[in-house]
């Protein structure tokens, strides 16, 4: 808990500012000075683990915590802090120490979208890790044999009167004239990585009237969207680890020929503090390599569907599995 | 006749009699099916029953007499709110009985329509017997002390709203102390700034057109985008000099948000400031300056005083609008309750979204409140007052 000291720090920042406008020019700087004193003698510097605010950040970032604390490290909890971009930026700025991310995202981080190295587990891992290692002194854990990429869901009733197992099976059934409604988000229908890279490997093409646009979209909404059918929508973009789709009695098709990268998430954590704290390499490891997609798709709707919240189904895994101890 | 009343009245009545008044769904993700009161309790008629109870004053207001019939209506809404959260209470709880443990009971439109009717008949009826404050902050602390005795009752547990308070019970303490925090922090630069910014405006008007402007531009950023653009050079500042560090100075939580609620919210109270000061009529300062006030004094008592009302209402929107943008905060790591709105976005689970939303409208209704009271003591006594001695 260090919210309330930096408060304490904010709070003496503002007094001071107000009392040296009123001329008492000693009082600030004793305050100042005590603050400084304050947080330059500290014990050994908390790990300060962060994750984005959606379903499977908050799982994940309480997993690190839970394995991290039970082995008596320090940590500063900042789990679910902020959107997916801010908590990359404050890793790279040095503002926190941990997070999970996923490695299909080194396309954005080093700008090869293109590349197709993205599109494998290992390549990909490889890639982000050398790019990260050297470029931000960052070091990314082993990665979960799991991808949470992105997948288009139908629904369940269309699935089985067309026979619909496969994003192969999905060209054929368009382009024999079939009744197709998308929701995505705009990322996902505009971004070459996304739904084009689906339409160029499968050979289909969806019109404008056969997309429905969420613009700024998250799958939970599309897969609601999808399975309300909601202004005839059968299909909806989704995460290859969302816990929704089964509850929303949708079927993911399956992406046969890779046509999209591989988002495995990891553990990313600052060289400096990998080296002050080894130990969270060998801890974290066999933590996520027993996250595989249908335990993700597991944990994932627990917190989604039924409702629980992240830090007790994290706990609950951990206990379960025996990576802590009662 | 009291067309208000009588319209609200209406607006009760369609609303229980065709709108659901509770959703059922199987689990927290899934849409819910909408339910009727009546198909859920047989009470529902002697709601119905209630409400057109209301008819009598709402039509017979002036022969009843203003005061009568105040009266009536206050006893009437009072019950009214009762029976309203008493079969919310005994709805769900029957729909959950025979229910799995994941199944979610969530407040339809009915309820909300209805208990806003009811709020805006309570404040109908306040603005109708001016004198009487004291009957109404009662009925106001009544009314909460027997909405939470219930909830203390667990008489709402079945309701997916409190599911989702109870499961995150612990982090809505620390999300809630954090907002007020948060806005707490940011009003102070605000009102230091803003009553400096605004008086300075005002006593030299050319470079008021180009400072209003500026504020004007910096109020159509985007806010999410304001709190991202300050984060690289504030990350960066943070770490050049460590000493800003121990102030708590970071790219990320705090200092970012407290910035940009301020750059935000100056230009309400900069602009009150401005035109309350402006607002004093010139022969009232010379009236002052013929009696040999010093310039100090006339500005300490009798513009500042004069200008005070439209001070505060710029505080007023300072204050509310605080309390909304800090929901947006929580994306850059500031906490608050905007935590649970964006997760609740995130899993599409609407009564998340609401833990955070409803919390946040309270607390700005409140604010208002306050500070509207404020506002009428600190208005100039009228003139005819001034010959009764006091």
């Amino acid at each position: 808990m260090t919210y309330p000291t930096s408060k304490h720090k904010m709070l003496a920042f503002f007094c001071s500012f107000s009392l040296y406008s009123l001329k008492k020019r000693l009082i600030p700087l004793l305050l100042l000075l005590s603050t400084l004193l304050a947080t330059g003698s500290g014990a050994a510097e908390p790990i300060r683990v962060a994750s984005k605010i959606d379903t499977e950040g908050g799982l994940l970032g309480n997993l690190v915590v839970y394995a991290l604390e039970s082995h008596g490290l320090p940590i500063e909890n900042k789990v679910s802090m902020a959107a997916s971009n801010i908590v990359r930026n404050a890793l790279v700025a040095g503002e926190v120490d941990l997070y999970p991310d996923y490695t299909g995202n080194g396309a954005f981080f080093s700008q090869t979208p293109q590349d197709s190295v993205w599109k494998d587990w290992k390549a990909g891992y490889e890639a982000i890790k050398a790019y990260d290692a050297q470029k931000h002194q960052l070091v990314w854990l082993t990665p979960s044999p799991a991808n949470n990429t992105w997948a288009i869901a139908v629904s369940g009733q269309l699935a089985e009167q067309q026979q619909l197992k496969t994003l192969d099976d999905f060209a054929r059934y368009i382009n024999n004239g079939g009744q197709v409604k998308l929701a995505g988000s705009a990322e996902f229908v505009d971004s070459p990585l996304a739904l084009p890279s689906f339409q160029d490997s499968y050979g289909f093409q969806l019109a404008e009237d056969q997309l429905l646009v969420l613009s700024g979209g998250n799958t939970a909404a599309t897969i609601q969207a999808a399975a309300t059918g909601i202004n005839g929508t059968n299909a909806a973009m989704a995460y290859g680890t969302d816990g929704a789709i089964a509850a929303a009695g949708l079927i993911v098709l399956d992406d046969p020929k890779g046509a999209q990268a591989v988002y495995a998430p990891a553990p990313v954590v600052r060289a400096e503090t990998l080296k002050a704290y080894p130990q969270i390499e060998t801890i974290l490891t066999p933590v996520f390599a027993s996250l595989d997609r249908q335990t993700l798709q597991k944990l994932n709707e627990q917190i989604q569907v039924i409702g629980k919240p992240a830090h007790q189904v994290a706990k609950a895994y951990l206990l379960e599995k025996g990576f802590i101890k009662p | 006749m009291n067309r208000i009343l009588l319209s609200l009245t209406a607006m009760l009545f369609l609303a229980v009699s065709l709108l659901p008044f509770v959703h059922f769904s199987l689990n927290r993700f899934i849409g819910g099916e909408a339910k009727s009161l009546f198909s859920l309790s047989s009470y529902g008629y002697v709601l119905l029953l209630g409400i057109s109870l209301l008819l009598l004053p709402a039509i017979f207001w002036q022969s009843l007499g203003n005061y009568r019939a105040s009266f009536i209506t206050l006893g009437i809404t009072l019950g009214l709110f009762a029976v309203i959260f008493a079969l919310l209470s005994t709805t769900s709880h029957g729909l959950m009985t025979t229910a799995t443990p994941i199944a979610r009971v969530t407040i339809g439109s009915a309820f909300w329509l209805s208990f806003v009717s009811l709020c805006l008949i309570l404040l109908d009826s306040w603005q109708r017997l001016p004198r009487h404050h004291f009957i109404f902050i009662s009925v106001l602390f009544l009314l909460f002390f027997l909405l939470s005795s219930a909830f203390t009752q667990q008489a709402f547990d079945s309701l997916s709203l409190i599911k989702e308070y109870r499961n995150h019970q612990n982090r809505f303490i620390t999300a809630l102390t954090d907002h007020l925090y948060l806005v707490f922090i940011a009003f102070l630069p605000t009102a230091i700034l803003g009553l400096s910014l605004g008086g300075l405006a005002w006593r030299y008007p050319r470079v008021n057109r180009s400072f209003f402007a500026l504020l004007n531009l910096l109020q159509t950023i985007p806010s999410l985008a304001l709190f991202a653009l300050l984060m690289l050079p504030l990350a960066w500042l943070a770490n050049r000099y460590p000493s800003l560090q121990a102030l708590g100075i970071s790219g990320i939580g705090l200092a970012p948000s407290v910035i940009a609620l301020v750059v935000y919210t100056l230009l309400p109270l900069a602009r009150n400031t401005h035109t309350g000061l402006g607002g004093v009529p010139p022969d009232t300062r010379q009236a002052a300056m013929a009696m040999g006030m010093t310039q100090r004094q006339i500005f300490y008592q009798v513009t500042l005083p004069l200008a005070l009302p439209m001070i505060l209402s710029g505080m007023r929107i300072v204050i509310v609008q605080l309390i909304g943008l800090t929901v947006v905060a929580a994306l850059i790591g500031a906490g608050g309750l905007g935590i649970f709105v964006w997760e609740g976005l995130g899993q599409y689970a609407l009564d998340l979204v609401l833990l955070g939303a409803l919390p946040t409208l309270v607390l700005a209704v409140l604010a208002d409140l306050c500070l509207q009271g404020l506002i009428k003591l600190a208005q100039p006594l009228p003139s005819s007052s001034l010959d009764e001695p006091r």
